[in-house]
């Protein structure tokens, strides 16, 4: 695989790109920021990972760009939100489902739930063929039962008329993968896909995932707060925290050398096979509540480099540190953040 | 499938059995005597007792019970001690006005409160969604005489519309058989409309939650089809029971439409019979409104069956 994108690319090879990205949702206390300014490009056949901890903004980002987030208690606005050149914000509701499918679509973490229990899985998969490419039942089961074996299902012509309970959590995460593989999409969104399975079953559906962007030069957004998972299958990387993007930079880039205290954080907290005997590090504190931001920097709270120009005015800019990095910190010339190899 | 179905109807023989004891015990428990209230204030304790004897009321109880079980399994439910008809055919003619009352006043009740109860859930919080919920409190409060009453007053008198009571057999004249059915069946199909309305309203909420409607609608389904398809198929298994409990309890509430209505159903046999203490009468209506809970519930669990393929025999 390529590790060597460049963060701004030709148009021709961009399949998304995403400016100034504002989600916010309707609480008790009114209209609150969840995703704050969010600007991202990903280029054809790339697999980009987001990472972040839980309400960092990952999840709502992506689902916004899919225009899957409630209509009357959230507000999606962006500067730009293209597709392949076509521009997504001009799209309403119905216009907006004809994409999902067949140009995105998406891949969630809980593979137990979010099959529907009442229809098979067959006819799960079946009616995305015939919603978007008009397929007849017969052709749609033909095109169905083909995608079960793709997506290493075994039996798949029995296994089509079954139900999702009568499926392990890794097969119906399969199934889940043959849904969205149904219409060759341009983008795959993977939010979280491996979080809920066994390791061993997880490494699997990874490598499925991998063979299959092989395949059709798909283009992936990974969402996930497991940086193995990133290290495995990413190209380039966003780190999210409270809303923003913090950090953005080419894997090997980022974990060898961050630049932002936060990223250091999370590598500094994941376990490592080559260093038995140092004990883990977690990050003080937790991530700050929906509408409650602290002026400054937002990670100014929980951060070791905190110093007193972190702590008011507006957040700091996302500044460019190399032709393919960026970072979210006013101190970052003067720090040196501690990578892994 | 067919297994199932066997078993189901099995295991319902037990219940059976225990109802015709309950149903047979029951007319004991009732004050009086058939053969005094018969046989009128002036008769002699001979004319009585001749008339106890004529009625099989001097055997012993077991044989009693076992003669009325063994004619009632072959049809023969006995004769009215009164107007000396089978109880058979009084049954016989009245049952299917109480089916075609029943069966209309389900279908009101489901034309409103389905769609009700999508609007509503999908409009959550919103006036249509608080009107819905007004009208359904309204509907469950409202007694069915007096709403009736009124219907007849609005529908009947003033505007002309509809007939005010009576019943036309569908075999005699099938648009006056509809005209005749449509205000009984709107009087009583609205307390079992704002009530399924509820039901519907509260699981459909549920259901919309659900991480499966997520991929449905991630899927690019139309919005129908997300909630025509994947949220009501789900959403329906409250309303299934709910709606098993009222068929039966729309045989039962029909007593007094059927009288406001003047339709000759079984509740206007029941009436007579337990005004005359008419046994025989009494016993055959219970025991068909038992068969017909039965019949109810069995359809019930088929519905569950294809609703949650779970539930599904293997």
């Amino acid at each position: 695989m390529t590790r060597t994108l460049p963060l701004d690319r030709p148009a021709a090879t961009t399949t998304l790109e995403v400016e100034d990205l504002v989600v916010e949702v309707l609480t008790e206390n009114g209209w609150a920021t969840v995703v704050d300014g969010v600007s991202f490009s990903l280029g054809r056949g790339e697999t980009l990972g987001i990472v972040g901890e839980s309400g960092s903004g990952k999840s709502v980002t992506c689902l916004a760009i899919a225009g899957l987030m409630p209509p009357r208690q959230t507000r999606v606005r962006a500067g730009t939100l293209r597709l392949l050149g076509q521009d997504l914000t001009a799209l309403d509701q119905r216009q907006m489902a004809d994409i999902r499918g067949p140009r995105i679509a998406m891949i969630f973490q809980e593979p137990m739930s979010s099959l529907n229990p009442a229809f098979t899985v067959g006819d799960q998969i079946a009616e995305v063929l015939r919603r978007h490419e008009g397929l007849s039942r017969k052709a749609s089961k033909a095109r169905a039962i083909e995608l079960l074996d793709r997506v290493g299902v075994p039996n798949p012509a029995r296994r089509f008329g079954q139900y999702p309970f009568e499926f392990s959590g890794g097969m119906r995460q399969r199934v889940m993968i043959a849904i969205a593989l149904a219409c060759t999409p341009d983008i795959i969104i993977a939010d979280e896909p491996t979080t809920a399975l066994d390791v061993t079953v997880q490494a699997q559906i990874l490598e499925l995932l991998r063979a299959i962007q092989r395949e059709h030069g798909m283009s992936v957004i990974f969402i996930t707060h497991d940086l193995g998972v990133v290290a495995d299958v990413c190209d380039r990387v966003l780190v999210m925290y409270a809303g923003q993007i913090v950090e953005g930079a080419l894997l090997d880039e980022l974990f060898e050398d961050p630049q932002h205290p936060y990223m250091e954080g999370l590598l500094m907290a994941m376990p490592r096979m080559d260093q038995v005997s140092e004990a883990l590090v977690s990050i003080p504190g937790h991530p700050p509540q929906v509408g409650a931001m602290p002026a400054g920097c937002r990670f100014h709270p929980r951060c070791s480099y905190t110093r007193e120009q972190c702590t008011h005015g507006d957040a700091p800019a996302l500044e460019q540190v190399g032709p393919t990095h960026t970072t979210r910190c006013l101190r970052h010339p003067e720090l040196t953040l501690r990578g892994t190899t | 499938m067919l297994r199932f179905l066997l078993l189901r109807v099995l295991t319902t023989i037990p219940v059976l059995v225990l109802v015709t004891f309950v149903v047979f015990g029951l007319v004991l428990l009732i004050p009086g005597d058939p053969a005094v209230t018969i046989a009128g204030p002036d008769a002699t304790v001979e004319q009585v007792a001749a008339i106890r004897e004529r009625l099989g009321l001097d055997r012993s109880l077991l044989v009693q019970y076992w003669d009325w079980v063994t004619s009632a399994m072959s049809g023969d439910l006995g004769t009215s001690l009164y107007t000396s008809r089978a109880v058979a055919t009084s049954i016989g003619d009245a049952l299917p006005v109480s089916i075609a009352l029943a069966g209309a006043a389900l279908l009101v009740s489901l034309v409103i409160a389905v769609p009700t109860a999508i609007v509503s859930a999908l409009r959550r919080g919103t006036w249509i969604d608080r009107v819905a919920t007004l009208g359904s409190s309204l509907g469950i409060a409202l007694p069915s005489f007096w709403l009736g009453l009124v219907f007849v007053l609005v529908f009947s008198l003033t505007l002309g519309w509809l007939p005010a009571t009576g019943y036309v057999p569908f075999a005699t004249d099938p648009a006056a058989w509809v005209t005749h059915l449509i205000l009984p069946a709107l009087t009583l199909g609205i307390a079992g409309a704002a009530e399924s309305t509820r039901q519907l309203r509260g699981s459909i909420i549920g259901v919309l939650q659900q991480d499966y409607v997520r991929t449905a609608r991630a899927k690019g389904l139309r919005g129908r089809m997300v909630v025509g398809k994947h949220v009501m198929k789900n959403a329906s298994v409250p309303l299934v029971t709910v709606l098993g409990l009222q068929i039966t309890a729309l045989l039962g509430g029909a007593v007094l439409v059927e009288q406001v209505f003047g339709v000759p159903g079984l509740g206007q046999v029941a009436i007579a019979a337990v005004t005359t203490r008419d046994i025989p009468v009494i016993q055959g209506i219970v025991l068909v409104a038992v068969l017909v809970a039965v019949v109810c519930n069995l359809l019930v669990d088929l519905v569950y069956g294809y609703l949650n393929p779970k539930v599904r025999p293997r």
